[in-house]
């Protein structure tokens, strides 16, 4: 068998260029199937391990649009664009009284090493609603806190304790200024986007997106000197203006100087989970007239429904893409086929040889089977290495994806 | 396997299964199904409405010092952390008016903790008047504070008194079911009080909406917002004599605005009762309840306002 390998071996790099085009023809044909394959694996994995999220979420609201885009991107902390609608409706699901409301604020934050965290500011209820247990540290607990996924703690090399400023060129508004995060705490592992994350408060969110600061006491105490002194100012008026230097990190000591401007109903969110008190409750936040008319900008879905329908969606594109492996698996047999009939032809007059020098027929249908089998194997080797990388590129592709 | 090898596998992994669980997790939801509830009230009148609602159920604090107002009370910086992880462990956080409690734009409290309780009613907050929304300011030596942006003193409605406790009941009644009705029966109580309060307040005032009055600090928007009071505000402290540039402004009030009684937080100084008195206008103590009062309840207090305003607007 040694031999026979060894022959075929050597009659395939004789004929390179034949045998070249062979093993490329059959590496695509293995190639792309497999790499297909493994996406939507990979896609329906992802979706599966957000099950639980998924499953678990009841509600989200957020700006009217693509339903996928909005849970998809809630779920696993991707910024949307031009996807942000105002806090009021925060206050007004408060009003109702029909749901506890979870806020999302989302940012993006890419350190100059490239790597990219979101920035998740919500309130306490987000690590109550997922029992996301922490590995160090505690939770957040004053304006400027930060807590770690448990990735995105060992990425940026930082503990409880420690601190991290997001560079606001990073984030959406260019308006914004440094601001020096303390690391709270580090969640323990959970293999859901949460790892990826730094969770602050919803106000540090905003303060970190510049819609509000604080000033340092001294700074402010300066401004309060100058006010005193300026015989046309009222002794009860605190001048500031753009000259008072921001504050840079969130203290005790400077926390009751920090301010937002304008309202707070107006301020950005990026989605609302809400979890309803009971099933009645649920059923008529879904029916309310807000998230029903086109003309509020709001929608109120259903997770599970949501990622229900694009799976659904995924497996019927699946089903049209396996229809079409079977045609192109039949070409590609056919086509194997048609060489092997062709080369029995070219090489009659080999064959013949091999056999005048008294080598038995069986010997030499095993030359050309081995020479096929070397060709196949080689292609399903080569095939299954180039699946791999466009697998492992799969994770910025989902990510881009939203998943 | 025989059976101690296999008790000491099972040993094993279950301090495998013990040694691999995660930490302690996280503010988990305090434990609400039994024992008594920890609930933090911004004001004295909305922890009176709880103590009503719950009785025994629940232990209601309010945070800030005794005579302190609670809305320009803030915790001490090197305390501020420790009150706040305080407030997380609570079961609800009774909020007034957005932004009465600066202490809750500080820290992080979760949104299932807290009540809001004017959110139900948020078209009928009453906006602080422009001259009176200005930035932060002291009077005399006590402490800066500013004034927000919303009147704050809401349970000074009687009817949207009852909406703040009827929020609390709910809150309440979410957190522990099997003693909704409990917390109904209370509720019902407390609201046939307030609404008995409504009742004497509206006699009292009842036909005397085109009578000008004085408030000698904006603290009484929503009282004369019920009962169609004309009634205007000028910024003065009872401890305090105001400068005689501020006695000359009053001049000018009193000409345009010809009140004979002037409401006040608490008595006036001496000095200042004789002055306005000379000028025609009787002061008159109208508590509006920030804090818990020296002596009885936020009923008793009301009670006494009641007593003052009818001795002073009646003559008796």
């Amino acid at each position: 068998m040694r031999h026979r390998l060894l022959l075929a071996w050597r009659h395939l790099l004789h004929h390179r260029i034949r045998s070249g085009i062979l093993l490329a023809c059959l590496t695509l044909s293995f190639c792309l199937p497999l790499a297909s394959h493994w996406l939507v694996r990979e896609f329906e994995h992802r979706l599966h391990s957000r099950a639980h999220a998924t499953g678990a979420t009841p509600l989200v609201i957020g700006a009217r649009g693509s339903p996928f885009d909005l849970v998809l991107h809630t779920l696993n902390f991707r910024p949307l664009e031009n996807g942000v609608f105002s806090a009021a409706e925060l206050a007004r699901l408060r009003a109702g009284g029909l749901a506890t409301p979870v806020p999302i604020y989302l940012a993006d934050y890419k350190t100059k090493r490239g790597l990219s965290f979101p920035i998740v500011g919500t309130t306490l209820d987000y690590f109550e609603f997922r029992q996301l247990p922490l590995a160090a540290g505690e939770g957040l607990v004053l304006l400027g806190d930060c807590v770690l996924g448990a990735h995105a703690a060992t990425a940026l090399q930082v503990a409880p304790g420690g601190s991290i400023t997001p560079d606001p060129r990073s984030l959406a508004d260019l308006s914004s200024l440094p601001l020096k995060l303390s690391v709270a705490g580090v969640l323990a592992p959970t293999h859901t986007a949460d790892d990826n994350a730094i969770f602050v408060d919803l106000k540090t969110a905003w303060v970190l997106a510049g819609h509000g600061h604080g000033h340092d006491p001294a700074a402010r105490d300066a401004a309060v000197r100058l006010s005193a002194t300026n015989s046309n100012a009222s002794t009860n008026t605190v001048v500031f203006n753009e000259a008072l230097p921001i504050a840079a990190r969130i203290t005790p000591d400077n926390i009751a100087t920090f301010h937002f401007h304008g309202d707070l109903a107006q301020l950005p969110l990026t989605a609302i989970i809400a979890r309803p008190h009971s099933e009645m409750d649920s059923v008529i936040l879904q029916g309310d007239r807000t998230y029903l008319d086109a003309k509020s900008g709001l929608q109120a879905l259903v997770p599970a429904q949501v990622a229900g329908q694009m799976l659904e969606l995924v497996f019927s594109v699946k089903r049209y893409v396996d229809a079409n492996y079977i045609v192109v698996a039949a070409g590609t047999l056919l086509f194997l086929a048609l060489i092997i009939l062709l080369s029995q032809r070219l090489r009659r007059e080999e064959m013949d040889t091999l056999f005048q020098l008294g080598c038995s027929r069986g010997t030499m249908f095993w030359l050309q089977a081995c020479e096929l089998l070397i060709i196949i194997a080689a292609s399903a080797v080569l095939a299954a290495g180039l699946a791999w990388v466009a697998a492992s590129r799969v994770d910025q592709l989902m990510r881009g994806a939203g998943l | 396997m025989n059976t101690p090898r296999l008790q000491l596998l099972l040993i094993a992994m279950l301090a495998v299964a013990l040694g691999c669980s995660p930490a302690t997790p996280q503010k988990v939801a305090p434990n609400t199904a039994t024992g008594s509830l920890r609930i933090v009230a911004a004001n004295y009148p909305l922890q009176y409405f709880a103590r009503r609602i719950a009785g025994d159920l629940a232990v209601v604090t309010q945070p800030a010092p005794a005579g302190e107002d609670p809305s320009d009370w803030q915790p001490a910086t090197n305390q501020l952390r420790a009150f706040i992880r305080d407030c997380q462990a609570a079961d609800l956080i009774l909020l007034n008016t957005p932004g009465y409690s600066r202490w809750v734009d500080w820290g992080s409290l979760a949104e299932r903790q807290c009540v809001h309780t004017t959110a139900s009613f948020a078209d009928h907050l009453v906006p602080v008047e422009e001259q009176f929304r200005q930035g932060a300011h002291q009077h005399g030596t006590g402490r800066q504070h500013s004034h927000a942006t919303l009147a704050v003193t809401v349970w000074l409605d009687p009817q949207l008194a009852i909406r703040q406790a009827a929020a609390i009941s709910a809150a309440l009644s979410r957190l522990r079911p099997a003693q909704a009705q409990t917390f109904a029966a209370n509720l019902r109580v407390l609201e046939s009080d307030l609404q008995s309060l409504h009742r004497e307040w509206t006699q009292l005032l009842d036909g005397r909406e085109a009578m000008p009055l004085l408030a000698s600090h904006p603290v009484y928007q929503y009282f004369q917002k019920r009962y169609r009071l004309n009634l205007q505000s000028v910024h003065w402290e009872p401890d305090e004599m105001p400068d005689e540039k501020e006695w000359a402004a009053f001049a000018v009030l009193l000409a345009k605005h010809p009140a004979r009684w002037m409401l006040w937080e608490d008595a006036p100084l001496p000095a200042i009762a004789a002055r306005l008195r000379g000028l025609g206008v009787t002061p008159v103590v109208l508590a509006p309840g920030f804090a818990a009062p020296d002596s009885g309840d936020y009923l008793d207090l009301m009670r006494r306002n009641t007593a003052e305003l009818r001795r002073a607007l009646d003559g008796r």
